[in-house]
């Protein structure tokens, strides 16, 4: 069951949709009425994400013809996705917090029930969220069955916290106690008066977030929200902003399993958002291969500080709940992505066997490479791509940015200075290494996967990812490429076309059929809260559709199966839901593996709710007049290493249209995106003019 | 009936290995004797294109480790959840071409089921499409009777393609003790029942009257049937895989991957071991209690003796095999040697053993303790499997220091394993009984570069993991009064051990409960895992019953007790490696204290600062630190003067040492070795191989002190000092539980006294040979 296989909202003819994606580098927007969709870009402006937010949307308004104040009041979708909980985790640049547990189990969460990452092909302990040093116990103890064993005296917790703020100056606090999943009255109580000495200290709770009969991960859930807490910064006053502004809408968060999220639930659970922004891209991606046949295609996100990658198969992204996400061990549910240090914004430098090496070090934002003219004097791969021809500097962005070239060739001087090398060389150099980078991670993911990478095909998304794209594709024998015509701004896409997917869960272990009114009960106990979360986010009552989930296994068995449960709570029902499991069992696990009359439990009562929301659709064209498209000039671009600058036909992304063919090499100057096009490739453009590259025969 | 009696190991070669006294071993014309009815697919692609290498690689990985997660997800069985099987995917003929990173010795038994259901089983049965095998023997294929192996060939067009297979512990297979472990076995026949391999399903049918017979041997024939399910269903699973792999590319280039996967592995083995110079290493540890209560220890030596690209493994030194279940079969003796080999050395290859095995010659004893003949009762003394598997990391630790790149993977030996089973009944009188997985939250074995991991499992069971303490509450009636790290648990080195961790726990609404301990090696009594190069043994493992405290009053109270030396108690019994039975009444508490991995190097050269931070990390005691690293604290932070005094000092001690030479008199003959005017290499963390004059000698690579000839044993040229080995922190002096005295013997340079080795036992044994090149 994943929301990515309902179709739920669409757009109303009339209405717009905005969807922003925060990256490390740029902030991408666009803007949907239903039939076209506009683009921009801004730079990001860490530590305050709202300005390049507002920048970005005033800018894809221009582009439309209007101005964000004007456009606001109609707009009936905004969706906003980040990177900036990513950048907190992968940075370990989180909040440096403290751990109140139950005395007798500090070492719980280092520990981490034996869990183990790989590093370097070796198992080692995932990364604590928490030193052990300030991770501190107080007297109390509760039973599996709620009793208070041992009282816990608040004043113990506040001393306590005292002492971790004193001694280890701590910018955040997690509360979590033994069995505090069936009795929170210890956890509530800590909380409160933890809340009342220190009201400034950001804190969560095991309890709050994650009640279930698990210490280790609900634990880790609650270290991994207060951890990443201070990463959405700014979003609250983003939308009050808008709100301001005339947006009547409340922004929506695209989580990292790529649904959506109000602000306030985004804000109570930042860790969700851990994979936002690419999430949102594999989102559209999907939407992407739905609308052109594609069933298999690997995704390759060239962004500014990474290139990240995921699987769709059959039509649908690959995802996982278990294992960890950049050396933190975590269990939550989220498209499976996973990121490089290579991308536009990767420094090249010389290692100390002078060797060439591109990342992970990047740019960033600020100052960006040394043609954005910020102030980078460090050759990054987009700096190479300018000295080689890749990149027109006058054209960077649409032209709404123009690169300082001079800037570009400065540093990569500086840079083959170190090499006993030209400046060209030293670029081609770069470019070298950051496609063989990318090519090797892209390889490494397909043998993890165990696939056959010849079924599946590239789809590039980021700013400069549709240079390499068919190069690596040849390189790795893939089937072919899709660049979306909106690659590089595809996140934002997604941001605006994901439902609101709220869930809860309550723990019920009663052995079916049960005679009893527990399940019926807990059933509407969890619709209504359910309803209530999706009220929140203010999604109207009439557009939420609620569904029951039941994890089912045979009775002492430690897995369940998730078995969607639509067919009442009665005796009947419940023989269905029991017939539905067998066979579900059978199917996975063979005819022969049911043990007849084993009795059979259901562990755990999930509902859902989905609120269906306007989103962003596709924009379709007719039909061109097919044949070559006219190019729009030339340029020299150095096609091999040492060789002379070749002449190149360029041609303008905007006069591509459905039906289109041309044959390499040839530019393709996008509006925020530049394809490369090499001599034995061919391209065809679709009719959402996509544009598919395959190596000729 | 075959004895030998002498250490001539081509005199083995008359040993006849037919799985009924001794162990079952395939001769080299095995395939002579396999039915001409069964057709053998054994076409393979001549040229295999790298990418298709790489995908089915992968694809196989993939399958097999689904395998795996098809077992745990339909099991019942908490033993499964820790993950105690294996699973493999196999040639036709029963090479391993993919192990999986689950219990590491479990599964290498399945090339010599496989060979014998061909050899014996081709005719009559037969060997066909869709049926599946059984068989428990341990004189076959299964490590003890509770590994009940399972086994599926693979038909692609009518031909015998490949084979599947799994292993895994049951719950209870009968024997004279719940559990399957029973420690007061004399012999085979108070074991768990044994099953010789037979055909439980045919042609995809189960035969009822078979599953019957097994069920029928159980205390808990349900939980059994559950599992028996999820083992047939893992088989039924990869085999339904691998052939729909064939399918999509072909079965010949299936087969060329899978030869691929085995000579490229074979390959890298050979290769690794050409970088090492030829030597023999040898290693003893002993085994305690023969049965619960005995006071006497046995021995149990390994040989590894690396010639070119070959292994040669023999067992010259260990004891005869003895009534009672310390001893294990030859399957052990080669699954944990493959084992270790995969992990160290073979890890980049999928653990793909049967490549190695093919540059390997076990050369063991049988009726030894470390190839027990039938009818020794083994079912018992698997935990001894698993120290012996840990001892050998040791052995291959020396091996792989010899080149500078294989010692970047080498790993110090973990501990022994403190099993401890709870079982009884709850208020409700609903019967339970488990082992308690925390006993494998011991902490792992140093390397050359880092500390070992802290409670990370067992090297040999990667992907374990703890329970939660709410999940064991809830399913058992216990409570947990404090789980945490273990203060110098981990052996000091220069690189330290990781260390493991205390637990303590107390009836909870529980009619009765009583423990079983089942520890294996030395583990209770004498040391846990012995370090290399200097590197100290880490601690006993302890297990602490502490009789009629006032824990009840003290909830009532308000109180939670943070140590159990805040106990009051009636009576404290510390329980034997092994016993029966003890009862855990409802005021009583169970102190268990499981062990760290050894160390790496000596203390004195660890910097004081990783110190200071093990102490604020609560790994190191300042005491130990003092003691065993000469690192005085001021405070949180490193006193460099005081530090520096003490270090001087426990180098002026060492100086006091007596030689070896003289402490130890007599030496192995060698022949001289001349100078070869090679450059020095090193080969051992201390010592360095190199021309001295005409001759070719072994010296001390920080001082350059002339230690031995180069094919002496170079412990002859050091300083010894041998003391109780309750010098260290948390060791007793193990004659409470011995009769045996256990001693431990320090080595140091008589030149910089740096320390270089130690080892372990008995006071009456001579100097330990470890290594001699050749």
């Amino acid at each position: 069951m994943t929301i990515l296989d309902t179709e739920h909202g669409t757009q109303p003819p009339g209405s717009t949709c905005i969807g922003v994606d925060v990256g490390g580098t740029f902030t991408d927007a666009i803007l949907s009425d239903g039939t076209t969709v506009w683009r921009a870009k801004a730079p990001s402006t860490p530590g305050d994400l709202g300005a390049g937010v507002l920048d970005a949307c005033e800018r894809v308004a221009e582009r439309a013809g209007t101005t964000l104040d004007a456009l606001l009041p109609s707009v009936a979708r905004f969706g906003l996705g980040t990177t900036a909980v990513t950048n907190a985790i992968a940075s370990r640049t989180g909040r440096r917090l403290g751990l109140v547990t139950t005395q007798g189990f500090e070492d719980l969460v280092p520990m981490a029930r034996a869990m183990r990452t790989h590093v370097d092909g070796w198992l080692t302990t995932p990364d604590s969220l928490v030193d052990r040093e300030r991770i501190r116990g107080v007297r109390e103890r509760v039973d599996r069955t709620g009793t208070v064993l041992t009282a816990l005296d608040p004043a113990d917790v506040v001393a306590e916290v005292q002492w971790l703020v004193d001694h280890h100056q701590i910018e955040g606090l997690t509360v979590s106690f033994l069995w505090s999943c069936v009795n929170d009255a210890h956890e509530s109580a800590a909380v409160a008066a933890v809340r009342e000495r220190f009201p400034d200290l950001p804190l969560t709770s095991g309890a709050e977030l994650l009640p279930v009969v698990k210490e280790f991960e609900r634990t880790q859930f609650a270290l991994l929200n207060a951890y990443t807490g201070g990463a959405l910064d700014g979003v609250d006053t983003l939308a009050a902003e808008l709100a301001a502004r005339g947006l009547r809408v409340s922004p929506l968060l695209v989580h990292s399993g790529g649904g959506s999220i109000s602000v306030a639930e985004g804000r109570n659970v930042p860790a969700t958002m851990a994979e936002s922004g690419p999430a949102a891209g594999v989102i559209a991606a999907q939407a992407i291969c739905a609308a052109t046949g594609v069933s298999n295609a690997v995704t390759g996100d060239v962004g500014g500080t990474s290139f990240d990658v995921s699987f769709i198969s059959d039509g649908v992204a690959s995802r996982r709940s278990t294992g960890e996400l950049m050396g933190i061990w975590t269990a939550l549910p989220m498209i499976d992505i996973n990121s490089i240090g290579t991308g536009g914004g990767s420094i090249g430098w010389v290692d100390s066997l002078n060797i060439l090496r591109v990342g992970p070090r990047s740019a960033g934002a600020n100052p960006g490479p040394a043609c954005y003219g910020r102030g980078g004097s460090e050759p990054t791969v987009t700096d190479a791509l300018v000295v080689l021809g890749y990149i027109d500097p006058a054209q960077f962005l649409g032209g709404t940015m123009t690169l300082d070239s001079d800037a570009a060739m400065a540093a990569c001087e500086t840079l083959a200075g170190q090499l006993g090398m030209s400046a060209v060389e030293a670029a081609w150099g770069i470019w070298e290494v950051a496609k063989s980078s990318m090519t090797r991670a892209l390889r490494a993911r397909f043998a993890e996967q165990g696939v056959d990478q010849r079924e599946f095909s590239l789809i590039t998304m980021g700013g400069c990812g549709a240079l390499s794209s068919a190069e690596i594709a040849h390189e790795l024998g893939l089937r072919g490429v899709v660049v979306p015509e909106l690659a590089s701004v595809l996140s934002a896409f997604g941001a605006a076309t994901s439902d609101v997917r709220r869930e809860r869960s309550r723990a019920v272990s009663v052995l079916l059929p049960d005679g009893s009114d527990v399940l019926a009960q807990t059933a509407k106990e969890l619709a209504d809260e359910v309803r209530a979360d999706l009220a929140a986010d203010e999604v109207p009552d009439e557009d939420v559709t609620i569904g029951l989930i039941a994890d089912v296994r045979f009775f002492r068995q430690h897995y369940e199966l998730q078995i969607p449960w639509d067919g009442g709570l009665d005796e009947d029902g419940q023989a269905a839901l029991v017939k539905r499991f067998t066979s579900e069992y059978v199917s996975r696990y063979g005819s022969g593996a049911v043990s007849t009359g084993a009795p059979v439990e259901l562990v755990t009562l999930r509902a859902y709710g989905l609120g269906a929301t306007v989103r962003a659709s596709l924009a379709q064209y007719d039909d061109g007049p097919g044949g070559v498209p006219e190019p729009s000039g030339e340029r020299l671009i150095h096609l091999t290493r040492g060789s002379e600058p070749t002449s190149v036909p360029t041609v303008v992304g905007d006069t591509l249209q459905p039906g289109h063919r041309l044959t390499g090499p040839a530019v393709i100057d996008a509006a925020d995106t530049t394809i490369w096009i090499p001599e034995t490739f061919t391209a065809t453009v679709d009719s959402y003019r996509n544009l598919h590259l395959e190596a000729a025969k | 009936m075959t004895t030998v009696h002498t250490d001539d190991l081509d005199a083995y070669d008359d040993i006849v290995w037919d799985g009924v006294q001794h162990s079952y071993r395939p001769s080299p014309d095995w395939r002579d004797r396999v039915s001409s009815t069964l057709a053998i697919d054994t076409a393979a692609d001549e040229d295999l294109d790298p990418v298709t290498f790489e995908v089915l690689r992968n694809r196989l990985w993939t399958l097999n480790l689904a395998h795996g997660d098809t077992l745990s997800r339909m099991s019942g069985s908490p033993i499964f959840q820790a993950l105690d099987f294996n699973m493999s995917i196999l040639t036709e003929d029963g090479e391993i071409v993919m192990g999986a990173p689950f219990i590491q010795y479990l599964n290498t038994g399945s090339p010599l089921m496989i060979r014998y259901l061909m050899e014996r089983l081709s005719e009559n049965p037969g060997i066909e499409e869709g049926d599946i095998f059984l068989a428990s023997d341990p004189w076959i294929g299964a490590s003890h009777q509770m590994d009940v192996c399972i086994a599926a060939p693979v038909f692609v067009d009518g031909k015998l393609f490949a084979w599947v297979s799994n292993a895994a512990q049951q719950y209870d297979l009968g024997g004279i003790v719940p559990g399957g472990w029973p420690q007061n076995a004399p012999d085979i026949f108070s074991d768990p029942i044994i099953f010789r391999p037979f055909k439980l399903v045919e042609q995809g049918v189960l035969r009822p009257d078979l599953e019957e017979m097994f069920r029928r041997q159980s205390r808990l024939p349900d939980m059994v049937a559950l599992d028996l399910r999820a083992q047939l269903a893992g088989c039924r699973f990869a085999a339904q895989r691998l052939q729909e792999t064939c399918e999509e590319f072909g079965a010949s280039t299936v087969k060329a991957a899978m030869r691929s996967i085995l000579d490229n592995a074979q390959a890298a083995f050979a290769r690794k071991l050409e970088r090492v110079p030829d030597c023999t290493l040898s290693d003893v540890l002993y085994f305690d209690e023969l049965m619960p209560g005995d006071r006497t220890t046995h021995r149990v030596q390994f040989n590894v003796t690396k010639r070119g690209s070959r292994l040669i493994i023999d067992n010259v030194g260990t004891d005869p095999q003895v009534d009672g279940p310390i001893g294990f079969t030859y399957m052990n003796f080669a699954g944990i040697v493959l084992g270790v080999v995969g992990q160290t050395m073979l890890h980049e290859h999928t653990f793909s053993v049967g490549g190695a095995e093919r540059q390997i010659d076990f050369r063991p004893r049988p009726g030894t303790l470390s190839c027990v003949d039938y009818p020794a009762a083994v079912s018992g003394s698997v935990l001894n499997v698993s120290s012996a598997y840990m001892r050998l990391h040791n052995v291959f630790s020396r091996l792989m220091a010899c080149d500078p790149q294989l010692k970047e993977d080498l790993v110090v030996s973990g501990p022994d394993v403190p099993l401890t089973v709870i079982a009884g009944a709850d208020e409700g009188g609903r019967v339970f009984g488990t082992a308690l997985t925390e006993a494998s939250g011991f902490g792992g074995g140093a390397r050359s570069h880092s500390d070992g991991v802290d409670t990370s499992g067992a090297s040999y069971i990667p992907l374990i993991r703890m329970p939660n303490i709410e999940a064991s509450e809830q399913f058992y009636p216990m409570l947990v009064m404090y789980r945490r790290a273990a203060p110098d648990s981990g052996g000091a080195g220069r690189w330290r051990g990781g260390v493991g961790m205390e637990v303590a726990i107390t009836p909870y609404h529980a009619a009765a409960i009583d423990i079983v301990t089942n520890a294996g090696g030395q583990g209770v009594s004498t040391n846990q895992a012995v370090g290399v190069f200097g590197g100290l043994p880490s601690p006993t493992a302890r297990y602490e019953v502490l009789a009629g405290t006032d824990i009840r009053d003290r909830w009532t109270d308000g109180e939670m007790p943070r140590d159990v030396a805040e106990l009051t108690r009636r009576e404290a019994q510390t329980l034997r490696g092994k016993s029966n039975g003890t009862p855990l009444n409802a005021d009583d508490v169970l102190l268990l204290v499981v062990c760290g991995g050894g160390g790496y190097g000596d203390p004195l050269d660890r910097e004081p600062e990783r110190i200071a931070d093990d102490v604020a990390q609560g790994r190191v005691s300042v005491e130990a630190a003092a003691a065993l690293y000469g690192v005085v604290l001021d405070g949180d932070a490193v006193d460099a003067g005081a530090t520096g005094v003490r270090r001087t000092e426990v180098r002026a001690e060492r100086a006091t040492w007596r030689p070896a030479a003289e402490v130890f008199e007599g030496t192995a003959p060698y022949d001289v070795a001349s100078a070869t005017a090679e450059p020095a290499v090193s080969v051992h963390e201390y010592v360095v191989a190199r021309d001295d004059g005409e001759r070719r000698v072994l010296a001390c690579a920080t001082c350059n002190h002339v230690l031995s000839d180069y094919r002496d044993n170079y412990k002859r040229g050091l300083l010894v000092d041998q003391t109780g080995v309750d010098v260290l922190p948390r060791v007793d002096d193990p004659r409470a539980f011995l009769d045996e005295d256990m001693v431990l013997r320090r080595y140091c340079c008589p030149g910089c006294q740096t320390l270089m080795t130690i080892e372990i036992a008995r006071a009456s044994e001579p100097m330990l040979t470890e290594v001699v090149f050749r």
